[in-house]
């Protein structure tokens, strides 16, 4: 920008706002888009398992599993006055159910996220990799079995063979005598 | 010798379409053979701006230039590598992934798998051309080591002159302070933030305003009906989502804008400030990604994303006069770097270094 009337300060402009905002205690006080939930339509399925679903769904539920009972009230100066008189007077019936649903969300939730962790202990699992795994030892077993047999009977030889010596050896001694 | 462009959709009236087809003009007029090949042709373009590639692509010599457009995951990103020729590169960037989760998963692994394309083409391009300062900074953090310059989308301002919806127009021009935002419906826009300013600036500030978001939903339903039960959990009134609409209308929402209103948070150039520029709409952007690089020290960036502020800061606008005209007046100074032919001579400054070989420290880049 050439001339210098043409500059914009948008520095010195934000801070007059927000020295305006401190001054008059100004605060947004709505709704954030967070409080929106997304809505999946899809159809739940069944069948096979998919970590990724699981991680997904069991994230959603623990991130979403209090409800707050005092959501910022919108609408006009006569709706949000009307709105906050109608929730004063249901409040001794709602605060106790949203509280108690809180609390069945809350383990509902805690135990969601505990299978989910549990289910990740196993994450990689391949039955078919293990399977295949039992066999290859059950047949290494059955090898170190057979070679602990022929070990056993190449002992007992040996011990049949020292025996024999042992008793030679003892007979031609006497002979000397 | 010959140039050809290679990308895989080229799509009627989107940045990356009208861009292809501005280059594939330019480098005509510069007396090369030249020709645009894409997997998909939108059927609404001009007959012969581009050929389908199932006809088959043309021989490419050693001398010859294969210009491949970036802005999507695809398998023709890999298809670039089976040529022996010279390859150019325009980055036109690829919006991160997480920014579709649980709106649209065939985007978030088209996006993932064209940022792995973008690591992986890293060392097979021999010159990259960016559309943004930001483009560049992503293409030199993925690892690519060859020249990269920036050049911004070529963008047909003349057509912007055509007239716009009457009706439209007529219907919003009716004494409201109109809020603006356009650009596709998607996540990584922030309507969120844009509607969250307006609603205080409108329950707050005046009462009489409006705000018109204006693009497609297509692709992003899940968002979008997420943002009209916000609009109404807000018990927000005057906010419009025009859905797709003709150029006419584009036209109309921009002569009827008080205020360009920008929260996205990923942007690889965005075309829809320019427009702003072009209609002498005051643009109020939050400082991310491309805006800055576009803006080039024009219009309002907020550093923060606050609604409070920012419905403070469009009044301040619409109601300071001499803000107001300052503002458009660096626009339109900003305006002028966009201006077609200046952009075109760049292109071609650019493409005739990279033919010629030229040391650009000694040709002097432009600045843009």
């Amino acid at each position: 920008m050439d001339t210098e009337k043409d500059i914009v300060c948008v520095e010195e402009i934000m801070a007059q706002i927000r020295q305006k905002i401190k001054d008059e205690g100004l605060t947004a006080d709505m709704l954030s888009f967070e409080d929106i939930p997304l809505e999946e339509k899809g159809i739940v399925q069944f069948g096979e398992y998919c970590p990724e679903e699981l991680k997904k769904s069991s994230g959603y539920i623990c991130a979403h599993n209090q409800t707050d009972p005092y959501a910022p009230i919108e609408g006009s100066f006569i709706k949000r006055m009307v709105k906050r008189i109608l929730r004063k007077l249901m409040q001794f019936y709602i605060i106790p159910l949203v509280s108690e649903q809180n609390a069945f969300n809350y383990h509902c939730s805690n135990s969601v996220g505990q299978l989910t962790n549990f289910a990740g202990r196993y994450e990689g699992f391949d039955p078919e990799r293990l399977t295949a795994r039992v066999e290859e030892l059950e047949l290494r077993n059955i090898s170190h079995k057979k070679e602990i047999e022929e070990l056993q009977n190449r002992i007992a030889q040996l011990e049949e063979q020292l025996r024999q010596a042992n008793s030679s050896g003892s007979r031609k001694q006497g002979g000397r005598k | 010798m010959k140039i050809i462009q290679f990308l895989p959709v080229i799509a009627f009236g989107d940045a990356v379409g009208n861009d292809t087809a501005a280059v594939g003009r330019a480098i005509a007029d510069m007396g090369y053979e030249t020709g645009i090949y894409a997997e998909v042709v939108d059927g609404r373009l001009p007959a012969g701006t581009a050929r389908d590639l199932s006809g088959g692509m043309p021989e490419m010599e050693d001398e010859d230039i294969l210009i491949y457009h970036l802005s999507t995951g695809s398998k023709l990103n890999y298809e670039v590598t089976k040529y022996n020729c010279r390859k150019i590169m325009i980055y036109h960037n690829i919006t991160p992934p997480h920014f579709f989760s649980g709106y649209n998963e065939s985007a978030l692994v088209n996006c993932t798998e064209g940022l792995r394309a973008k690591k992986d083409l890293a060392d097979k391009f021999d010159y990259c051309i960016a559309d943004s300062a930001f483009n560049k900074r992503e293409l030199e953090d993925a690892g690519y080591k060859c020249r990269i310059d920036v050049r911004p989308i070529l963008i047909p301002f003349e057509d912007y002159e055509k007239k716009p919806d009457k009706n439209l127009l007529a219907r919003y021009k009716d004494g409201f302070v109109n809020i603006v935002f356009v650009g596709r419906i998607a996540p990584n826009k922030k309507h969120e933030d844009i509607i969250s300013a307006f609603c205080y600036y409108k329950k707050h500030i005046n009462k009489n305003s409006r705000l018109i978001l204006a693009g497609s939903y297509t692709g992003f339903e899940k968002y979008y009906e997420r943002l009209q039960k916000y609009v109404r959990a807000l018990e927000l009134e005057d906010v419009v989502f025009t859905g797709h609409i003709k150029f006419p209308g584009i036209l109309a929402v921009y002569s009827a804008a008080d205020i360009f209103l920008c929260m996205s948070e990923h942007e690889g150039f965005c075309v829809p400030l320019t427009e702003a520029m072009f209609f002498k709409v005051p643009i109020i952007a939050y400082d991310s990604c491309a805006v800055p690089d576009t803006l080039g020290g024009s219009g309002v960036l907020l550093d923060k994303k606050d609604p409070v502020e920012t419905a403070l800061m469009i009044d301040k606008v619409v109601s300071d006069k001499a803000l107001h005209e300052a503002v458009i007046k660096g626009q339109s100074r900003r305006l002028e770097d966009f201006a077609y032919e200046r952009v075109r001579g760049i292109l071609e400054k650019q493409l005739k270094g990279f033919i010629n070989g030229d040391d650009p420290e000694r040709t002097g880049g432009e600045k843009l």
